[in-house]
C-alpha cells in the first residue's frame, strides 16, 4: 500500500496540464514557433528580410526562397520569422505591462476596499468607456514622437542597435496597447482579491493583527499567481490581434520592423494575385493564436480546481 | 427568441421584397443612363471657392462649369461653356467674355456676369480665407486685395498722403517674414508681454492687425517699430484711419480687374500676359456662385452657411445635387435648365466614396461600378492580364519627388543632393515596385504641350559615386545620419524601402525610415524636420509655371528651405513675354538652374491607372483627368 | 433600485465630462491641426481660418466654448468636412446601429448556443471542435476575413454583394465579420461561466436528487451560467459599434467607425469630441443596462 503524497497546487496543475491533450500539444507547439521566430533567424540558414530583390519579386518558392519571395523580392520566410520576432514581442511586453498596472491596482482596490474601491473602479469603468481605438492611435502618435526625439540620447545610453530599435520603435506600441489593455486583469485581480479576503484564515491573519503588506504579499497575492497566468496567455494572442489591426490602420509597428499584421495586411492586398503572401503568414499567425488561447483555456482548467472537478 | 423570429420574417420579406424588385445591377443603371464613379473619400464641401482637391473637382465639375469647357478629346481645344465666345487683345492681358444668352442657374434663374464679379469677390475676399485664392492672382489688383495689402487703399492712394508716399513707404505695413507667426497662435494679443507684443506687430505688420492690437497701438504707438524719421501726428492719423477701417472690405478701393461690362459681357484685366487663360477658366476656382442663393443664406464673406446643403445647392452645369448622404453617396440629377442640355446623354451621376482600394476594385469586378477612382498597383498587372478592356493606364499630369531639407547642414551641400539623385533607379522602381506604366522623371515639369521636359537627370551610379566623393562623406558614409520621412499611406513603405535599399548599396549610406500618419508628416515636412521626404505635385492647370511656381522663396508649398534668386528671376522675366514659344523657353531656362542646384530628386510622372467598365463612350484619356461628364454616354 | 441607477447615471456624467476633456486635450497634443494640409496656406489665411474655425484663442478659453456651445446643443462643425458635427452623427449613427446590432444578433446566436453544448459536452469532441472554430475566430484578424468572405462568399451566393450599403442584404457579410471574433469570445465566456455553475454543489444536489437533466439546466444552470456573458455583451456591443473600422471600410459601410479614425487622423477636433460624447453616452447606458439585467439575473447582488 503506497501513502498518498500530498502533491502541491502547482504539480497538480502541471499533471491535469499534461492530460489535456489540445493544450499540451499546443505547448510543444508554441516552444516550437518560438525557437523558430527567436532563434533560427541568427543563424546563417535564414537570409535577411531586409535583403531586397527588385529583379526576383513574387518567386515561387525554391531551394534558395523556401517559402518564395514577396513583392520587392525580400524572403517570405525570414520576414515571417522576425515578423513573429515582433509580434510575439509586443504581445508579450504588451501583457506584461498590463499585468503590472493591472495587479497592482486591482490588488489595491480589492483590498482597501469601501470608497477607495468604488472610485477606482469607477476610473475602471472611465477607461472601459474610452473609444480604445482612438486612444491607442492618440497614445501611439504621443509615446513614439517621444521616444524618437530622444533616440540620439538613447543611442548613447545603450550603444546597441537593436535594443534602440526596440525602445525607440516598439517599445512605444507595447506600452499603449498594455496602457489600455490592462482593465480586465484589474477587474479579475480585484474581485479575486476581495473574495480571497472574504476567507477565513485572511480574516483571521487580520485579526492576529498582520501588517498589511504581509497579508497582501503573504496571503492573497499566492492565490492570484493562477487567474494571472491564465490571463497572461489569453491576453497575448488578444494584443498580437490588436497590433495586427493597427498595422492595418497604418499606426503599428514601423519599418524595418515588420510584424504578423503588417504581412497579413500585405497579404490581404494580394489575395488575387498572390494568395501564397496570405496563406503562408495566415497559417502561421492563426497556429500560433490558437495555440495560445488552447494553453490558456487549459491551464485555467488546470489551475482553477473548481472547473477541473469534474 | 422572439426577436430572432422578428428578424428572420424581416428577412423573408425583404427576401421576397428584392426578388419581386427589378435588378438593381449596373446594366440597369446603364439603361437608365446613370454614371456611377468610385470617388475615393467623402470630400471636404461642395463649395468650389472653398475646396482644395481632386475629389471635389471631381463632384463640383460636373455640377458647375467655367467660362470655357474641356474638349472630350483635343485638350488644346476650348469649348464655350459659361462663355459662348471670348476675345483677347493682342498682349493677352485683356479678355472680353460673352456668357450665354440662355445661361441659367439650376433653379432658373438667369446667369449673368453679376455671378462672376460676386464669385471672384467672395474668393479672393481677404476674410473669406479660400485657400486656393491665389489661383486668381493672375488678375490685376487681386493679389493685393486678397492679401489685404491695405496700405495701398488707406496711404498711397488717399490724397491726404499721396504727396508722402514716398516717405511712409519704409512702414512695416505687411509684416516681416521672419517672425515665425505660429507661435502666437492659441494666445490673446492682451496676454503677451511688451517684448513679445513688439514682435508680434512686426510679424503681422499694419494690414494684419485685428482690432484688439491696433486699439493697444493707439495707446502706445512705440510699440510699433515705424520707419525712423515719421512724426508722432503722423503715426496717429495713420493709426486712426486703419482703426477705422479695420475689418472693412477693400474691394471697392480695388480696382480688381474683373467688371461687368453688361449682364452678358465680361471684362477681365490680368496683371501680366496669360495667353492660357482658358485652361484656368476650366479650374473650379474661377468658376461662378449663384450669388442669389449664396446671399440668402448668408453674407457675401461668410463660410460654411447652408447654401451647399442639397436642398440648396444651385449650379449651372450639366448636372444638379439630388442626394447627399455623409460617406455613402452623392447623387446629380440631370439639370433641366442647363443650356447646352441637348448634348447632356447622362441622367444622372453617383459619386461614391469608397476609400479602400481593394473594395473598390471588387466593386468593380463585381457589377457594380462604371469607373474605379484608382487601382491598387498590386491589382495593375492582374487586371490587365484578365480584364484588359478596362484597365487603363493614362498619363497624368503629376510629377512625384524626394524633397531633401536644404536646411540640414549636411543637404546644404549640393553635390551630395545629387549624389542621392544619381543613385536613384526611379526605372527599377517604376518597373518593380510602382508597376503602374509610370514615366522616369527627368525633371520637375512633365512634358505637356509645347514645352519639353528636361533630360538632366538620370540613373548613373557612377557619377553618384563622384558627387559623393565630393563631399565631406566621400570616405564615411556610413556616418552619414539622414531620415527618409514617408507616410502611412498603402505602398508608401514599399517605396522608402526601395529607396533605402538603394542608397546603401549605391551609396554605402543608410537612411532611415520614418514613417507617419498624414498630419504628422505633413506638419513635420512644413516645420523643416526631416532629412529628405517624400512628396508630389498635380498640376491644376497645364502650364508649366503650376509646378515651377511653388519653389519660390517663402511660397508655403515649397517645404525644402531651398530658394534662388537666379531662379526667381526668371520666372518673373517669363511672366512679361506674350510670345508662348519664347516664355516656354525662358521657363526651361528656369528648370535648369533649379534642376542645377537638385533640392529635390524628381522620381516618376504620374499616370493614372483605373477601370473603365465598356459601356461608358466618349471617355478619353485626359491629361488632368478631367473627362467632361457632358459628353460622356453609356450604352450596352 | 432607483437610487442605484440615478446614482450609476450621475457616475456616467463624470465619465463623460472625464472623456470629453481627456480627448480635448490629447487630440491637441499631437502634432498637426485641422488646418493641415497637403496645400500649404499663406500665414494670412491660415490665421483667417483659424478665426472661422475659432482656434485662435487659448486651448482653455477653447475649451471654454466647446462646453459653453455644448449646453446650447452645439456640437460645432467638422473642419475638414465643413458640416455640421450633428449631421454627420445623424446619418451614420443608425446605420452604425443596424451593423451593431446585427453583429450582435450573429455573435449571440452562434456564440452562446456553442459555449453551452461545449460546457454540456465537456472534454469531448463537440467541446473541443466548438472551442476549436471559437479560437479560429478569435485568432484571423477582421481585415483578412471581411476579404475572403467578399473574394468567395458575396462572388458566389446570390443577392449578396462585395461591398455596399442598400438594402438588408448588405447587412449579411459585414455582420458576420464584424461578429466573429465577439462569437468567439461569447462562446468561451459561456463555456466557462457554464463549467462553473455545473460544478456547482446546488445542481450537484439536484442531480442526486434526479431532477431530469434539461429541467437543470433550463431552470438553473443556465440563469447563472450566462452571468458572465451577459456581463460580457454590455461592453461588446459599445465595442462592435466603436470598433466597426476596419468592416466599414472594406464593406463600404457609411458607418460612424470611420469617423474615429478619420477624424483623428484628420485632426477633425469637433467632430471626434462629437464621436466620443456620443459613444461615451452609449457605453454608459449599454453598462447601464447589462448591470441592470444582471441584477435581475443574480439575486446575490440584488442586496
Amino acid at each position: 500500500m503506497e501513502i498518498e503524497q500530498g502533491n502541491s497546487l502547482w504539480s497538480d496543475a502541471w499533471l491535469r496540464l499534461k492530460k489535456n491533450r489540445m493544450a499540451f500539444i499546443s505547448l510543444w507547439v508554441l516552444v516550437i514557433i518560438f525557437i523558430l521566430c527567436f532563434i533560427l533567424p541568427m543563424t546563417p540558414l535564414i537570409k535577411s528580410a531586409r535583403d531586397t530583390d527588385l529583379s526576383n519579386t513574387f518567386a515561387a518558392p525554391s531551394a534558395e526562397h523556401l517559402l518564395g519571395t514577396d513583392q520587392i523580392g525580400r524572403d517570405l520566410l525570414s520576414r515571417v520569422l522576425t515578423g513573429g520576432q515582433i509580434s510575439l514581442l509586443v504581445g508579450l511586453i504588451a501583457t506584461v505591462i498590463s499585468i503590472i498596472i493591472g495587479v497592482s491596482y486591482g490588488a489595491i482596490s480589492g483590498y482597501k476596499g469601501g470608497k477607495t474601491d468604488t472610485v477606482l473602479m469607477r476610473i475602471v469603468d472611465v477607461l472601459y468607456g474610452l473609444p480604445s481605438l482612438i486612444l491607442v492611435i492618440l497614445f501611439s502618435i504621443v509615446i513614439s514622437t517621444v521616444a524618437k526625439d530622444n533616440e540620439e540620447y538613447l543611442q548613447d545610453l545603450l550603444r546597441s542597435k537593436a535594443l534602440v530599435n526596440l525602445v525607440v520603435n516598439i517599445l512605444p506600441l507595447c506600452l499603449t496597447i498594455g496602457i489600455l489593455g490592462w482593465y480586465t486583469m484589474a477587474r479579475v485581480v480585484r474581485s479575486q482579491v476581495m473574495s480571497t479576503k472574504k476567507l477565513e484564515y485572511v480574516e483571521a491573519a487580520v485579526s492576529l493583527g498582520l501588517t498589511h503588506k504581509n497579508i497582501l504579499f503573504k496571503q492573497i497575492l499566492p492565490n492570484l499567481l493562477g487567474p494571472i497566468i491564465v490571463y497572461t496567455t489569453l491576453t497575448i494572442p488578444g494584443f498580437i490581434l490588436t497590433e495586427a489591426t493597427l498595422s492595418f490602420l497604418g499606426v503599428g509597428v514601423q519599418p524595418p520592423n515588420s510584424s504578423w499584421g503588417i504581412l497579413l495586411n500585405e497579404g490581404a492586398n494580394f489575395m488575387e494575385t498572390q494568395p501564397r503572401l496570405l496563406i503562408i503568414p495566415s497559417l502561421v499567425f492563426g497556429i500560433t493564436l490558437l495555440c495560445l488561447n488552447f494553453l490558456g483555456d487549459g491551464l485555467r482548467d488546470a489551475l482553477d480546481p473548481k472547473a477541473s472537478k469534474d | 427568441m422572439k426577436h430572432v423570429s422578428h428578424l428572420f420574417t424581416c428577412l423573408l420579406i425583404t427576401f421576397f421584397f428584392c426578388q419581386c424588385k427589378s435588378e438593381t445591377s449596373l446594366d440597369a443603371k446603364t439603361k437608365d443612363k446613370i454614371l456611377i464613379r468610385g470617388n475615393s473619400v467623402e470630400p471636404s464641401g461642395l463649395d468650389p471657392q472653398v475646396v482644395t482637391g481632386v475629389i471635389e473637382s471631381n463632384i463640383i465639375r460636373a455640377m458647375f462649369e467655367g467660362l470655357c469647357v474641356e474638349d472630350p478629346v483635343d485638350a488644346t481645344i476650348h469649348r464655350p461653356g459659361a462663355a459662348a465666345s471670348w476675345t483677347a487683345n493682342e498682349d493677352f492681358t485683356e479678355w472680353i467674355f460673352k456668357l450665354q444668352p440662355e445661361g441659367k442657374w439650376s433653379d432658373g434663374k438667369s446667369l449673368t456676369t453679376e455671378d462672376f464679379v460676386f464669385a471672384y469677390r467672395r474668393i479672393l475676399n481677404p476674410s473669406f480665407g479660400a485657400k486656393y485664392a491665389s489661383m486668381l492672382h493672375y488678375i490685376e489688383g487681386a493679389e493685393d486685395y486678397n492679401k489685404s495689402h491695405n496700405e495701398i487703399y488707406l496711404i498711397k492712394n488717399n490724397p491726404d498722403f499721396k504727396d508722402r508716399w514716398e516717405e511712409l513707404k519704409g512702414i512695416n505695413f505687411r509684416g516681416d517674414e521672419e517672425v515665425e507667426l505660429g507661435q502666437y497662435e492659441g494666445t490673446d494679443f492682451s496676454d503677451l508681454s511688451r517684448a513679445e507684443k513688439e514682435n508680434y506687430l512686426k510679424g503681422f505688420g499694419l494690414n494684419q492687425l485685428g482690432k484688439e492690437a491696433l486699439l493697444a497701438l493707439q495707446d502706445d504707438p512705440n510699440l510699433f517699430e515705424w520707419s525712423a524719421d515719421i512724426d508722432n501726428a503722423t503715426k496717429n492719423s495713420i493709426l486712426s484711419i486703419y482703426v477705422a477701417n479695420q475689418g472693412e472690405d477693400m474691394w471697392d478701393l480695388a480696382n480688381v480687374g474683373v467688371t461687368a461690362i453688361d449682364d452678358y459681357t465680361l471684362k477681365i484685366n490680368l496683371r501680366s500676359p496669360i495667353p492660357f487663360l482658358p485652361d484656368l477658366s476650366k479650374h473650379y476656382t474661377w468658376y461662378p456662385v449663384p450669388k442669389h442663393v449664396i446671399l440668402e443664406h448668408g453674407t457675401l464673406a461668410q463660410r460654411r452657411t447652408k447654401w451647399t446643403e442639397p436642398e440648396n445647392l444651385v449650379s449651372n452645369g450639366a448636372f444638379k445635387m439630388k442626394t447627399w448622404l455623409f460617406n455613402y453617396k452623392i447623387e446629380l440629377d440631370r439639370n433641366p435648365h442647363y443650356w447646352d442640355r441637348d448634348t447632356v446623354k447622362l441622367n444622372g451621376v453617383v459619386f461614391l466614396p469608397i476609400s479602400n482600394l481593394y473594395t473598390e476594385a471588387r466593386m468593380f469586378y463585381n457589377d457594380q461600378l462604371h469607373i474605379t477612382y484608382s487601382l491598387a498597383p498590386e491589382l495593375i498587372e492582374y487586371s490587365q492580364e484578365k480584364f484588359p478592356e478596362n484597365a487603363r493606364q493614362e498619363t497624368y499630369l503629376g510629377t512625384n519627388f524626394l524633397r531633401f531639407n536644404n536646411n540640414q547642414d549636411e543637404l546644404k551641400d549640393p553635390n551630395l543632393r545629387k549624389a542621392f539623385a544619381y543613385a536613384t533607379d526611379s526605372e527599377s522602381l517604376i518597373k518593380y515596385v510602382l508597376k503602374g506604366g509610370q514615366q522616369v522623371a527627368t525633371g520637375i515639369v512633365p512634358p505637356m504641350g509645347k514645352y519639353t521636359a528636361t533630360d538632366g537627370l538620370k540613373f548613373d551610379p557612377v557619377l553618384a559615386k563622384e558627387y559623393l566623393s565630393k563631399t565631406k562623406f566621400a570616405n564615411n558614409p556610413a556616418d552619414l545620419k539622414i531620415t527618409l520621412l514617408t507616410t502611412d499611406k498603402e505602398g508608401a513603405k514599399t517605396l522608402a524601402e526601395a529607396l533605402q535599399s538603394m542608397w546603401l548599396e549605391h551609396l554605402g549610406i543608410d537612411v532611415k525610415i520614418e514613417q507617419r500618419e498624414w498630419a504628422s508628416y505633413l506638419t513635420r515636412m512644413s516645420k523643416l524636420d526631416y532629412g529628405i521626404a517624400t512628396g508630389g505635385w498635380v498640376g491644376d492647370y497645364p502650364d508649366p509655371t503650376t509646378f515651377l511656381d511653388i519653389w519660390k522663396k517663402g511660397d508655403g508649398n515649397n517645404r525644402t528651405g531651398w530658394s534662388s534668386k537666379a531662379y526667381e528671376d526668371k520666372l518673373g522675366e517669363a511672366a512679361l513675354i506674350k510670345d508662348p514659344l519664347e516664355r516656354i523657353k525662358v521657363l526651361q531656362q528656369a528648370e535648369a538652374i533649379y534642376m542645377e542646384e537638385m533640392p529635390i530628386i524628381p522620381l516618376y510622372w504620374y499616370t493614372s491607372n483605373y477601370l473603365l467598365h465598356k459601356s461608358v463612350k466618349n471617355w478619353e484619356p485626359m491629361i488632368l483627368n478631367n473627362q467632361p461628364y457632358k459628353f460622356i454616354d453609356l450604352e450596352n | 433600485m432607483l437610487k442605484t441607477i440615478i446614482d450609476r447615471l450621475l457616475q456616467g456624467v463624470v465619465v463623460i465630462i472625464c472623456l470629453l476633456t481627456l480627448t480635448f486635450f490629447l487630440i491637441r497634443m499631437i502634432p498637426g491641426d485641422p488646418l493641415t494640409d497637403e496645400k500649404a496656406m499663406s500665414p494670412q489665411v491660415r490665421a483667417q481660418n483659424m478665426k472661422i474655425f475659432h482656434l485662435d484663442k487659448s486651448k482653455t478659453v477653447q475649451y471654454g466654448y466647446y462646453w459653453k456651445n455644448l449646453f446650447q446643443g452645439e456640437m460645432g462643425m467638422s473642419s475638414k468636412k465643413e458640416q455640421p458635427v450633428s449631421k454627420i452623427i445623424k446619418q451614420s449613427f443608425p446605420v452604425s446601429v443596424i451593423l451593431g446590432v446585427c453583429g450582435m444578433i450573429i455573435a449571440v446566436l452562434i456564440g452562446i448556443p456553442a459555449g453551452i453544448i461545449a460546457a454540456l459536452k465537456h472534454n469531448s469532441l463537440i467541446d473541443n471542435g466548438a472551442m476549436f472554430f471559437a479560437m479560429l475566430g478569435i485568432s484571423i484578424p477582421s481585415f483578412v476575413i471581411g476579404p475572403l468572405l467578399a473574394k468567395f462568399v458575396a462572388t458566389e451566393v446570390p443577392y449578396l454583394k462585395v461591398a455596399g450599403w442598400g438594402d438588408p442584404f448588405d447587412w449579411i457579410l459585414p455582420s458576420i465579420t464584424l461578429g466573429l471574433g465577439t462569437a468567439a469570445y461569447l462562446a468561451r465566456i459561456t463555456r466557462a461561466g457554464m463549467l462553473d455553475i455545473l460544478s456547482q454543489d446546488f445542481i450537484r444536489t439536484a442531480q442526486a436528487k434526479g431532477v431530469s437533466q434539461t429541467s437543470i439546466i433550463v431552470k438553473h444552470a443556465l440563469k447563472g451560467g450566462l452571468v458572465p456573458a451577459i456581463a460580457f455583451i454590455g461592453p461588446a456591443f459599445a465595442m462592435l459599434i466603436t470598433g466597426s473600422f476596419v468592416v466599414e471600410t472594406i464593406f463600404q459601410v457609411p458607418g460612424m467607425g470611420q469617423h474615429f479614425v478619420n477624424a483623428t487622423n484628420d485632426r477633425d477636433y469637433f467632430l471626434l469630441q462629437g464621436m466620443v460624447l456620443l459613444f461615451g453616452i452609449l457605453i454608459v447606458m449599454v453598462n447601464l443596462a447589462a448591470d441592470i439585467l444582471l441584477t435581475y439575473l443574480n439575486p446575490r447582488l440584488r442586496s
